[in-house]
C-alpha cells in the first residue's frame, strides 16, 4: 500500500463521520401509470471500514441504491454524500474523480475488458491515474497475488473461470485503493463454493485495505460476513 | 400475418437505426452505380450522334457522282435519290444537285484553228457564290422561241463581245445538233476555287488550254463555263454529262437506331446506286466518309466506356465492402436475437429464409428508388460538368440498362447482407475454420489479381479486337478492380505486424487511452480490418482515378498535339498553289505577333535504297512530310529530344563544305507580275530536229512555286511567249527553268563517228519582260502586243544559276550563263539572257525524254531526313545511309539524319520528315515541277488559332484542324466527356462510401463495446477520453488504411494507368502516355478522405458513447 492511500484512509477515519450518507433518496423510472418507484425516501449511513450487506428481493431497489451511491444514477429526491462529496450534485468531472479516487465497483458480470489480460485489466485504474509503469506493474503483481491469480497474469478473461474473473475484478477494484467498494451481486454468476471464496476474499481485502464496502447479495454467507445488513423492500428500507 | 412478416415488422420497429444504416448503404451504393449506368447509356447512341453532329458536313455527306451518258437526266437523278435516301433511312437530310451539261462548240473565232467550247451547268452555289455583273439569272429553261437562257462568265462575254440579249449559235462537238443560247446576264464566280471543285473548270470560268477532243491533249482551245442555266434546262435526255448529288444527313436528334441502320445500309449503297442507274442507262459511284466517321465514333465510344466501366467496378468493390461492414453491424445487433430465436426452436433454414426475405425487400426498394435518384444525380452532373458542354443530358425516363444495373447492384449488396447471416445461422464448421478460409480466399484473390495484371499488361489494354473493331473485354476490364482488391488484401496482411508493434508499445505506456486503442486494433484485428479495407479501397480508388484522369487527359492532349503536328493545319489545298499562298497570307495580314504560316508537303511517297548509280532497290510507301525546319517552334508533339534539335540540320546540305544558300535566290520579278513575256531559243549540236517543252518556276516569299509552261519550242525556232503568272502576293522571283527535251532523227545525226553519241542541247531565255497585273491585260495576245511598251525588262544573268542535264536517269554536265557557244543564236544573245547548255546522249533522246534544268541556287545534293523507326526497319536505314524519295514527279536523293519513333502530324507508321525548301530544291534539281504544297501549317497563339484557322479554311475551302479545338474535343467531346465525369464521380462516390462505411463500422464497434465502455466509465474513465480512445483507434486504422491505399493507388497509377490509357481508336497511344501522379493532389485526396472518415467516427463516438448505465453494467445485456 502506498503512503498516499494510507494517509487518505487515516484522514477519513479521523473525520469520525459516515463515509456514506444517504438522505431521503427517491428514484422513479417512467411516469404516469407506468411509473416504477425504485427507491422511496431511503436514508442510510455507512461508517468508514464498515461492510454492509444490502439484501432484498429482486426488484427491491438494491441496484438502484448502489448505482445512486456510486454516481451511476442520480436520485430524483434526497441526497447522497460519499466521503464528504455530494454525489447527487457532482458534474461529470466530479463523478470521474469520485470513481477514480473514492469508489470502486465489482459487477455481477465481472466487467473485465475482454481484449486485455488479467494483469492489464487490473492495471486499467492505475493507467487512468497515469501511475508510472514500474510502480503499476508492482502494484498489479501484488494485487494478483493477493487474489491468488499471480500465475494467471497473462491470461485473458475468456481463458479464466468465472471465479477467477471475479477475483481479477476485485483486484482491479482494489488497484487504486478506493475508500468505498460497491459490489452488486458479486457472486450472482458463480457457483456457491466459488461464491463463498469470493465473499471471503472481499471480506479479507476490506479488512486488509481498511475499506468500506456495500455489497448487494442474496448469499447468506455474504450476509453473515457483513458488519451490518440492510433490507430493502419495494424501494424502502425495512431495517436499517 | 406470417411469422416472418411479424419478425420483420418487429425488427423495423426495434432496430430502426441499424436497419436505416444498412438501407442507406444499399441505397447510396445502388444510386452511385446507377449514375454510372446513366453515364454508359448516355455515352451510347446519344454521344455518337452528338459527336457526329459536330463533325463537318464533308465527313458525313454522301455524294453520288453520276455519269448520265446522255440518257434521261431526270430519271437518273430520281434513281440516285432512291439509292441515297434508302441508305439514310430515317435520318433527315438536305440534298443539293450539280448538273453539268455536255460541251458545246461556240462559233469559230477568226484566226484560230479550233472553235472554243462551253458547257451549260446548274449549281446550288449560285447566286450566293456569284456576282451578277449584268442582266439576270435564268428563271426558266428556254424562252418562247425555244432558245436556252444562259448567264455567261463575264470574261467570256468580254472576249466575244456578248451582251445581254446576244444569241449565240452553238453545236455539239463533232455532232450536227445545233442550239441557240440567249445571254440573259453575265457573272463572276466568287468564293475559293476549291469550293468549285465540282465545276468542270473548277470555278476558273476559262481554260485557255482545254484539250481539243480527239487530239489526245496535244491541241488545245479555249473552254468557258459554267454557262449558268435553270435546273430544269438540263433535265431532258442527252443534256447532262455529269451530275453530282450531295446528300447531307442531319444527325442531331436522329431517331434512335437510325445511325446503326444507316451504317449497315452504307455497305450496299454503291451496289444499290449502280443497280438503280443501270436501269436508266447511267452509271455512277458514291463518295462518302460517313461510314468511317461512324466507325471512328463507335471505336472511340468503346474506348470511353473502358474508363467508365473500370472505375465503376472499383466502386462496386468498394460498395460491396461497405455493405459487408453494414452487414456486420446488423449481425452484431441481432446476435442476441438470433440466439433467442434459435433457442426457441427456429431452424437454420428458417433463419436463412428470414435473412433472404429481409435482403430481398431491401434490394427491391433500393432497385425501385435508386434509378430515379441516380437520374437526378446524373442530371446535376451533366449540368455542372463537361457532359452538358458536350451536349449530353439525361435521357427521358429511366433507360432499361439503368434499371438492370441498379437491380444487379442491389442484388449483389443484398447477397453481401445475407452471407454473414447465413454463416451465423448454421455454418458452425465454417466459423471454426474462418481464419483458414479467409487465408485461402485472400491467397486466391491475390493469385487472381496477379493473373489479371499479367493479362492486362500482356494485352496492353482492356480491349480485344474483333471484326467489328475494338471492344471491351469483360475479363480484362475487371483486371484493375481485381488488382486493387488483391493489393488491398496484401496490404491488410502487412498491417498486422504493425498492429503487433503498436501492442508492444502500448504495454510500455503509462496512459490508458492510446494503449487501449492500440490493443483494440491489434487484438481485434479481424474486426478492425473492415474499417481499414474500406479506407484502403476508397483511397486507392480515388487516388488512382485522379491519376488516371490526369494521365488520360495529358495523353489525349499529347496525342492530339502529335497528330495535328502544329497549332493549325489546313489540309487538302487545291488549285494553283501560288494563288492559294497569296489568299492564305492575305487573310493573315492582321494576324497577331507569333503567327507563322508555312506551306507543307504532306503526302504519300515512295522511298528506296540506292544500290548504285542507276540501280535502285524496290521502294515502299511512306508518309512524306516536308516542313520549314527553320521554324521548329511550329512543330508540336511531345518528343524525347526536342524537335528543334532533331530538325536543326535538315535544311543544310549533306556536304558540310558545300556552299549554303540562305534567303531568297533567283531573279526578282518587279511589281505584281501577271504576264511573263520571254523569247526562247533552243538548239543542238550536232544539229537535229526536236522539241523542248520549257517551264519556268516562279516563287513567292514563302517558297511556294508556280510553274508557267510553254506549249512547245521547236529547236532553232526562236519564239516569244506570254506566260500567265498566277496571282501571288508580295515579291516573286524566277528561280528555275526546266525543259523536257525530245529529239527526232538524232540517231542518224550522231551516227557520224566524228561526233560520237553525245551532243549538246541548249535553251536560251532572253528579252524577258514582266507585265504588271495593274496593266489589266487579259489575253496572251494582248500581253505580247504590250510587252515592248509596257513590260519591265528583267535581267536573268545574275542570280547564281546552276544547271543539270538529265537523261536515262543519269545526270550529266551542264553549263549555265551567257558564256556558252559558239552557236548561231548565241551571237545574238543580248545582255540579261540566260543560256542553259546540257550534255546528252543524243541517241537516248531520239524518241525519249531528257531534261535540262537551271536553278538559282547551289546544287543541294542529298536531302537530310528524319525517318521513323518503321521506315528504318523496313528499309534497313540508319543515320548516314542514303536513299531516294519519289515525291511528285521527281526522285530526290536523301540521307538519313536520325531515326525517330514518330513525327509531328504522323504519329504512326512509316514516315519521313525533310526540310521543305531542301526537298523542293532537290526536286527541281531532279527536274521535278511539283509545287510540293499540300497543307498550310500555322503557328499561332492558342486564343487566336480558331479564328485564324476558320479564315484560312474559308480562303482555301479546305478543312482546318485546330490543335486547341481538337484538344478540347479529345477530353470533353461527347464521346470522351464521360471519362472525366466518371472519374470525378469516383472521388465524390468514394467520399460518400467512406462516410457511410466508416459510420457503419464505427457504429458497430461502439455498439459491440457498449458494455465495455460503460465499465470503463465506472472504473473512472472519463467519457471524453473514451471518445478520444475510440477516435484514436479509428485514426490508427484510417491512417494505416490511407497510407496503404495511397501506396496502392500509386502502384495502380504507375502500372495500370498506362495500360488503360488508349487512343481514341483503342490502340496504344502515341506518344506513349506519361503517368501523371500529382503528389499534392494525391495527398489532398488521401487527407480529405481520412479526415472525413475520422470526422464521422468522432461524431458517432460523441453521440453513441453515453454515460454508463447502472442497469447495463449490472445486467451486461444488449439493452
Amino acid at each position: 500500500m502506498t503512503a498516499t492511500t494510507t494517509a487518505r484512509q487515516d484522514a477519513g477515519r479521523a473525520a469520525d463521520g459516515p463515509l456514506v450518507l444517504v438522505e431521503g433518496v427517491g428514484r422513479t423510472y417512467g411516469s404516469g401509470h407506468a411509473a416504477v418507484h425504485a427507491l422511496q425516501d431511503v436514508s442510510l449511513q455507512v461508517a468508514p471500514g464498515e461492510m454492509v450487506a444490502l439484501v432484498g428481493r429482486s426488484g427491491s431497489g438494491k441496484t438502484t441504491l448502489l448505482n445512486t451511491i456510486g454516481g451511476l444514477d442520480r436520485p430524483d429526491t434526497g441526497r447522497v454524500v460519499v466521503a464528504g462529496r455530494e454525489v447527487s450534485s457532482l458534474d461529470e468531472r466530479g463523478l470521474v474523480s469520485l470513481r477514480r479516487d473514492v469508489v470502486a465497483f465489482v459487477f455481477q458480470t465481472f466487467g473485465l475488458v475482454p481484449v486485455l489480460t488479467a494483469a492489464e485489466n487490473v492495471g486499467v485504474p492505475l493507467r487512468m491515474l497515469r501511475t508510472p509503469v514500474a510502480q503499476r506493474e508492482a502494484r498489479v503483481e501484488l494485487l494478483l497475488d493477493l487474489v491468488g491469480l499471480g500465475a494467471h497474469a497473462k491470461q485473458r478473461p475468456g481463458q479464466l473461470s468465472g471465479g477467477q474473473q471475479q477475483r481479477v475484478a476485485i483486484a482491479r477494484a482494489l488497484a487504486n485503493s478506493p475508500r468505498l467498494l460497491i459490489a452488486d451481486e458479486p457472486t450472482g454468476q458463480l457457483d456457491s463454493e466459488t461464491g463463498r471464496a469470493v465473499m471471503a476474499l472481499i471480506r479479507a481485502v476490506v479488512e486488509a485495505e481498511g475499506m468500506t464496502a456495500i455489497v448487494s447479495t442474496h448469499d447468506p454467507v455474504m450476509v453473515a460476513l457483513a458488519d451490518r445488513v440492510v433490507h430493502l423492500a419495494d424501494g424502502r428500507l425495512v431495517d436499517a | 400475418m406470417g411469422w416472418r412478416t411479424q419478425v420483420l415488422l418487429g425488427r423495423l420497429r426495434d432496430q430502426a437505426t441499424v436497419i436505416a444504416t444498412v438501407a442507406v448503404v444499399t441505397f447510396v451504393a445502388t444510386t452511385l452505380l446507377g449514375t454510372f449506368a446513366f453515364l454508359l447509356v448516355v455515352t451510347g447512341d446519344d454521344a455518337v450522334e452528338a459527336e457526329i453532329a459536330r463533325v463537318p458536313d464533308s465527313a458525313v455527306a454522301l455524294e453520288a457522282v453520276v455519269r448520265v451518258n446522255k440518257k434521261d437526266a431526270a430519271a437518273a437523278l430520281a434513281a440516285t435519290d432512291v439509292a441515297l435516301t434508302s441508305t439514310l433511312g430515317d435520318l433527315p437530310f438536305d440534298s443539293e444537285t450539280w448538273l453539268t451539261g455536255r460541251m458545246w462548240s461556240l462559233p469559230l473565232v477568226a484566226g484560230t484553228q479550233f472553235a472554243p467550247v462551253a458547257y451549260p451547268a446548274s449549281t446550288p452555289l449560285l447566286p450566293e457564290q456569284g456576282e451578277l455583273v449584268a442582266g439576270a439569272w435564268p428563271d426558266r429553261a428556254r424562252d418562247d422561241a425555244g432558245q436556252l437562257l444562259v448567264n455567261v462568265p463575264d470574261v467570256a462575254a468580254q472576249r466575244y463581245g456578248w451582251t445581254v440579249g446576244t444569241v449565240v449559235p452553238v453545236r455539239t462537238i463533232g455532232g450536227q445538233t445545233q442550239d441557240s443560247w440567249v445571254v440573259v446576264g453575265t457573272h463572276r464566280l466568287t468564293g475559293s476555287s476549291a469550293s468549285w471543285s465540282r465545276d468542270l473548270l473548277k470555278g476558273a470560268a476559262h481554260d485557255s488550254r482545254y484539250p481539243v477532243i480527239g487530239t489526245g491533249g496535244r491541241l488545245t482551245t479555249d473552254a468557258w463555263g459554267p454557262m449558268v442555266v435553270a435546273p430544269d434546262a438540263l433535265l431532258g435526255a442527252g443534256t447532262v454529262e455529269t451530275a453530282h448529288v450531295l446528300t447531307t444527313p442531319h444527325l442531331a436528334g436522329a431517331p434512335s437506331g437510325a445511325l446503326t441502320q444507316t451504317r449497315d445500309n452504307l455497305e450496299s449503297t454503291q451496289a444499290r446506286l449502280s443497280a438503280a442507274l443501270r436501269d436508266v442507262g447511267a452509271s455512277g459511284y458514291v463518295l462518302t466518309r460517313l461510314g468511317e466517321t461512324i466507325d471512328a465514333s463507335w471505336r472511340e465510344l468503346a474506348v470511353t466506356r473502358i474508363g467508365v466501366v473500370v472505375v465503376g467496378l472499383l466502386l462496386v468493390v468498394l460498395a460491396t465492402t461497405v455493405m459487408l461492414l453494414a452487414a456486420r453491424l446488423l449481425g452484431e445487433r441481432r446476435a442476441a436475437e438470433g440466439e433467442l430465436v434459435a433457442a426457441r426452436g427456429a431452424s437454420a433454414a428458417q433463419l436463412r429464409s428470414l435473412a433472404i426475405l429481409e435482403s430481398a425487400v431491401l434490394a427491391a426498394v433500393a432497385a425501385a428508388v435508386a434509378p430515379w435518384v441516380a437520374r437526378v444525380a446524373f442530371t446535376r452532373l451533366a449540368e455542372a460538368g463537361a457532359l452538358g458542354d458536350a451536349g449530353l443530358g439525361a435521357p427521358p425516363g429511366i433507360p432499361l440498362p439503368v434499371w438492370v444495373a441498379c437491380a444487379a447492384v442491389a442484388t449483389v449488396l443484398a447477397v453481401s447482407l445475407v452471407v454473414p447471416a447465413w454463416h451465423t445461422a448454421g455454418s458452425s464448421s465454417a466459423a471454426a475454420h474462418a481464419g483458414l478460409v479467409r487465408a485461402g480466399a485472400d491467397l486466391a484473390l491475390v493469385v487472381l489479381a496477379g493473373v489479371a495484371l499479367w493479362q492486362l499488361l500482356d494485352y496492353g489494354a482492356p480491349l480485344t479486337r474483333g471484326p467489328g473493331g475494338a471492344r471491351l473485354d469483360p475479363v480484362l476490364v475487371v483486371g484493375p478492380a481485381l488488382v486493387t482488391l488483391g493489393a488491398a488484401v496484401l496490404a491488410l496482411r502487412a498491417v498486422a505486424p504493425l498492429a503487433r508493434g503498436a501492442d508492444v508499445l502500448a504495454r510500455r505506456s503509462a496512459s490508458l487511452v492510446v494503449p487501449l486503442a492500440a490493443w483494440q486494433v491489434s487484438r481485434r484485428f479481424t474486426a478492425a480490418t473492415g474499417t481499414t479495407l474500406v479506407v484502403i479501397l476508397a483511397v486507392s480508388a480515388a487516388t488512382f482515378s485522379h491519376a488516371f484522369l490526369a494521365t488520360w487527359r495529358t495523353s489525349q492532349v499529347d496525342q492530339v498535339d502529335l497528330a495535328v503536328g502544329t497549332d493549325v493545319r489546313v489540309d487538302g489545298i487545291r488549285g494553283e498553289r501560288l494563288t492559294a499562298s497569296a489568299d492564305a497570307r492575305a487573310v493573315l495580314a492582321d494576324a497577331p505577333p507569333g503567327t507563322h504560316l508555312q506551306p507543307v508537303a504532306d503526302r504519300s511517297a515512295t522511298i528506296g535504297r540506292a544500290v548504285a548509280q542507276g540501280q535502285e532497290s524496290s521502294g515502299f510507301g511512306v508518309r512524306l512530310l516536308a516542313v520549314d525546319t527553320e521554324q521548329p517552334g511550329s512543330l508540336r508533339g511531345r518528343a524525347d529530344v526536342p524537335w528543334s534539335t532533331l530538325v536543326r540540320d535538315l535544311g543544310t546540305p549533306e556536304d558540310e563544305d558545300a556552299p549554303v544558300s540562305t534567303g531568297p535566290t533567283g531573279t526578282p520579278l518587279p511589281g505584281d507580275p501577271q504576264w511573263l513575256v520571254v523569247t526562247m531559243t533552243a538548239g543542238s549540236d550536232p544539229y537535229t530536229a526536236g522539241v523542248l517543252y520549257p517551264t519556268l518556276a516562279v516563287e513567292d516569299e514563302t517558297g511556294v512555286r508556280a510553274w508557267v509552261s510553254v506549249p512547245e519550242l521547236p529547236l532553232d525556232v526562236p519564239s516569244t511567249f506570254a506566260l500567265a503568272v498566277p496571282r501571288g502576293l508580295g515579291p516573286l522571283r524566277l528561280v528555275a527553268a526546266s525543259a523536257v527535251v525530245t529529239l527526232s532523227g538524232a540517231t542518224e545525226t550522231v551516227a557520224d563517228p566524228s561526233s560520237g553519241r553525245h551532243g549538246q542541247v541548249w535553251l536560251g531565255l532572253q528579252d524577258v519582260r514582266v507585265l504588271d497585273r495593274a496593266v489589266g491585260l487579259t489575253s496572251p495576245d494582248e500581253a505580247l502586243a504590250a510587252a515592248a511598251a509596257q513590260g519591265t525588262p528583267v535581267a536573268l544573268e545574275a542570280g547564281g544559276w546552276e544547271a543539270v542535264a538529265i537523261s536515262g536517269g543519269l545526270e550529266r554536265g551542264a553549263t549555265v550563263g551567257a558564256q556558252v557557244g559558239p552557236y548561231p543564236f548565241v551571237d545574238d544573245v543580248p545582255p540579261g539572257a540566260l543560256v542553259v547548255d546540257g550534255k546528252f546522249d543524243m541517241a537516248a533522246l531520239d524518241g525519249g525524254n531528257g531534261r535540262l534544268v537551271a536553278h538559282a541556287w547551289p546544287a543541294h545534293g542529298a536531302v537530310r531526313a528524319l525517318v521513323t523507326t518503321a521506315v528504318a526497319e523496313r528499309g534497313s536505314l540508319s543515320p548516314g545511309i542514303h536513299f531516294w524519295i519519289r515525291a511528285g514527279d521527281a526522285q530526290v536523293q536523301a540521307v538519313v539524319e536520325d531515326v525517330v519513333p514518330y513525327l509531328p502530324g504522323v504519329p504512326r507508321g512509316p514516315a519521313v520528315l525533310v526540310d521543305r525548301d531542301a526537298l523542293g530544291r532537290g526536286s527541281v534539281e531532279a527536274a521535278g515541277t511539283d509545287p510540293l504544297v499540300d497543307s498550310w501549317w500555322l503557328a499561332a497563339p492558342d486564343g487566336d488559332a480558331p479564328a485564324l484557322a476558320a479564315a484560312l479554311a474559308r480562303a482555301a475551302d479546305a478543312e482546318a484542324t485546330v490543335r486547341t479545338t481538337e484538344r478540347a474535343a479529345a477530353v470533353a467531346g461527347p464521346l470522351s466527356a464521360a471519362i472525366p465525369a466518371a472519374l470525378s464521380l469516383v472521388t465524390a462516390a468514394t467520399l460518400v462510401l467512406v462516410l457511410v462505411g466508416l459510420g457503419a463500422s464505427a457504429a458497430a464497434a461502439i455498439r459491440s463495446r457498449r458494455l465495455e465502455l460503460a465499465r470503463l466509465q465506472a472504473l473512472g474513465a472519463a467519457r471524453p477520453s473514451l471518445v478520444r480512445g475510440l477516435v484514436g483507434e479509428h485514426v490508427v486504422l484510417v491512417v494505416v488504411g490511407a497510407l496503404a491505399g495511397l501506396a496502392i493507388g500509386y502502384g495502380l497509377a504507375r502500372v495500370v494507368t498506362p495500360v488503360l490509357t488508349v487512343s481514341s481508336d483503342g490502340r496504344r497511344p502515341v506518344p506513349a502516355p506519361l503517368v501523371v501522379w500529382q503528389d499534392g493532389m494525391a495527398l489532398i485526396i488521401t487527407g480529405g478522405l481520412a479526415l472525413a472518415a475520422c470526422a464521422v467516427v468522432a461524431l458517432l463516438a460523441v453521440v453513441l458513447v453515453r454515460r454508463a448505465s447502472g442497469a447495463l453494467l449490472r445486467l451486461g445485456d444488449d439493452r
